[in-house]
């Protein structure tokens, strides 16, 4: 089975910003890993940011993820962090636009769209 | 090392008849049962049919030198473990010896041979040979009760975890194992045959008193009887044991002539506790799972509504072979004018997941009822989660059917939207919007017209989204097989049978027709 790797980095370009670099298969047995991954960049992070979280190596988001990028939306909207989230693949790009995800959150197609977006 | 009355039985082999008759009667007064062969041939068939525990051999043979008898029964897995000695008439030098040892001999005895270096040599050899094998039986056993601590603990019926358990007791004491336990639809008993053929059978019958067996020693206990009525007329060891007092005994019986020692009751006793726990484990998974499908079956609409202008087929399909239970639900309400129609999933697989489900669809119900449109249902039931069950994330698509207008008004939160079929073909409805708990601004409502015979179908996710299919393929897929005037009920049974078979989560499935 496909595992669940989460590793964070430092944003380029950007004074206190993080890329979270998700990889694998996001679902119930995995969701804790990327709930994990999240809170350590958002503890991290200098707002406002940005917390880039990069799901263009994800093979398959259930909705547990998305819910988990919900929560995270919230957080970082109290604490005036820029969430940038990358949707770099045809599955997950889907799914977000079917669970509406796309209308709030800022999603970008690539890793270098998402770093070059001001706010 | 069941029978150790049997004595020793040593294969002599030398073509010198004088040798032979000298060798075998000493090794016959000193006890030692002996069989006889003149030739490497008649040495290499007597090995198969007689299985000698130590193997006197002369070098030099007529047929064939003893170093190569040696190598052949060396290289054959059946007599590798055999001890071998070798006993040279002709004088030798220290080359000859370092052969034969090095060819796999285990003693090298030039003659003159003294009768008490002899035996003396033969009972070191013999020593030697018993420890190895007492270890590599033990390392064995292990390396079995390890696997079948694995095996039990991965069982998902108690059918197949008894049965497991006394295969494997078999396979390390041998003989026949009877396992037993009683499960909450009854008795589950397994018997492996001395053959090892396992036969499962369950029934209502009370098993038996622990008392009845083991008196009153403390449990788990590991006790001989002189018969067991269920396992067979004759003395029997057997592990009795359960997890906690409360709780059903596991019952794991072998012959004591296959475990006569201590070392066989401690294993036994392993091999008991690693089966009550996992029974335990099992039955504490099949509870919570038979109350989640119930509590979750009770939330669900008992019946459909009777709708004039509309059929309709519902289904709902718990996961399959899953301990925990997700939250779909569906939803098919009449109201003044119109029909509210929806499907959704509480993020998540729990009873609390089930409950959240529960009380939203009751939320819906009531917002529904109240006459407010599709997207106001939808903040309000975001504003319930978000107040009442912050973090229960759910997809929700909702849609008001006026069949007088022939209409319907159709909001998505999150939720894969409805399929649309007439006589024009297959498509989604392209409906989105966030799910319900993320607080954010909802997009309008979409209309779209049904026309008479017009088909709609609401599915979950279970359905659609697989390991090895994608949503969008998974959505897909299910556009394609979907034929606008099939019957609803033999769609929906066609949709399990081709897309939910294995299916990790749940299922739940709405089709209607405007007639």
């Amino acid at each position: 089975m496909d595992e669940l790797r989460v590793s964070q980095e430092h944003a380029d370009g950007t004074d206190g910003g993080v890329v979270l670099q998700v990889a694998g298969e996001v679902d119930l047995a995995t969701v804790a890993h990327l709930k994990e991954g999240l809170a350590t960049a958002e503890g991290e992070l200098s707002p406002p940011g940005p917390l880039v979280i990069n799901l263009s190596e994800v093979t398959f988001l259930a909705s547990t993820g998305l819910s988990a990028l919900v929560a995270c939306h919230e957080r970082c909207q109290e604490a005036g962090v820029d969430l940038r989230v990358v949707a770099g693949n045809r599955t997950i790009a889907h799914s977000m636009q079917i669970t509406g995800l796309t209308q709030t959150l800022a999603v970008f197609a690539t890793l270098e769209d998402a770093l070059g977006s001001a706010d | 090392m069941t029978a150790s009355t049997e004595p020793t039985t040593i294969l002599v082999v030398d073509d010198v008849e004088a040798n032979r008759y000298l060798l075998s009667s000493w090794l016959r007064r000193s006890g030692y049962r002996v069989n006889e062969a003149g030739t490497g041939a008649a040495a290499l068939s007597a090995m198969a049919e007689q299985q000698p525990d130590l193997v006197l051999l002369d070098v030099n043979l007529p047929d064939m030198s003893g170093l190569e008898v040696c190598a052949r029964l060396k290289a054959d897995p059946l007599t590798a473990t055999v001890p071998i000695i070798h006993v040279s008439a002709t004088a030798i030098e220290p080359e000859d010896e370092a052969r034969g040892l090095t060819g796999g001999a285990d003693a090298y005895l030039p003659e003159p041979v003294d009768p008490r270096v002899l035996i003396a040599t033969m009972e070191a050899v013999l020593r030697y040979y018993r420890a190895r094998a007492v270890a590599e039986k033990l390392a064995a056993r292990l390396t079995e009760l390890t696997r079948l601590t694995r095996a039990v603990n991965s069982a998902t019926t108690f059918e197949a975890l008894i049965a497991v358990a006394a295969q494997g007791a078999a396979a390390m004491f041998g003989g026949a194992v009877t396992a037993m336990t009683a499960t909450p639809l009854g008795q589950v008993r397994a018997t492996v045959d001395p053959a090892g053929t396992t036969t499962v059978d369950t029934s209502v019958a009370e098993p038996p008193e622990p008392e009845m067996i083991v008196g009153t020693a403390l449990l788990p206990a590991v006790v001989a009887v002189e018969n067991m009525p269920w396992h067979g007329p004759r003395p029997t060891t057997v592990f009795v044991g359960r997890p906690k007092p409360s709780l059903a005994t596991v019952y794991v019986a072998v012959d004591t002539a296959s475990a006569p020692q201590d070392e066989d009751r401690q294993l036994l006793l392993h091999l008991g506790q690693a089966t009550a726990l996992a029974c335990e484990g099992l039955r504490a998974r099949s509870e919570e799972h038979t109350l989640a499908v119930t509590v979750q079956h009770s939330l669900l609409p008992r019946e459909n509504p009777t709708v004039q202008g509309l059929s309709l087929a519902t289904r709902y399909v718990p996961a399959a072979q899953n301990v925990e239970i997700g939250g779909d639900f569906y939803e098919v309400a009449e109201l003044d004018s119109r029909v509210l129609v929806a499907v959704g999933d509480v993020v998540g697989h729990s009873i609390q997941a089930a409950t959240v489900m529960g009380e939203l669809r009751h939320a819906l119900r009531a917002y529904a009822i109240e006459g407010h449109d599709t997207v106001t249902i939808l903040d309000r039931l975001d504003a319930v989660v978000r107040r009442f069950h912050p973090g229960w994330h759910t997809t929700m698509c909702v849609m008001l059917v006026d069949l007088e207008n022939g209409t319907a008004e159709i909001a998505n939160a999150g939720h894969i939207p409805p399929l649309l079929s007439d006589a024009d073909g297959n498509r989604y409805v392209d409906v989105a919007g966030p799910l319900l708990g993320a607080g954010w601004p909802r997009p309008a409502s979409t209309h779209v017209d049904l026309r008479p015979g017009t088909m709609i179908l609401l599915v979950t996710d279970g359905i659609v989204e697989r390991r090895d299919r994608t949503l969008l393929d998974g959505m897909t897929a299910i556009q394609e097989h979907v034929t606008h005037d099939a019957d609803l009920e033999v769609l929906c049974d066609s949709l399990l049978a081709r897309f939910g078979q294995g299916a990790k989560d749940d299922i739940a499935l709405v089709a209607l027709r405007v007639q």
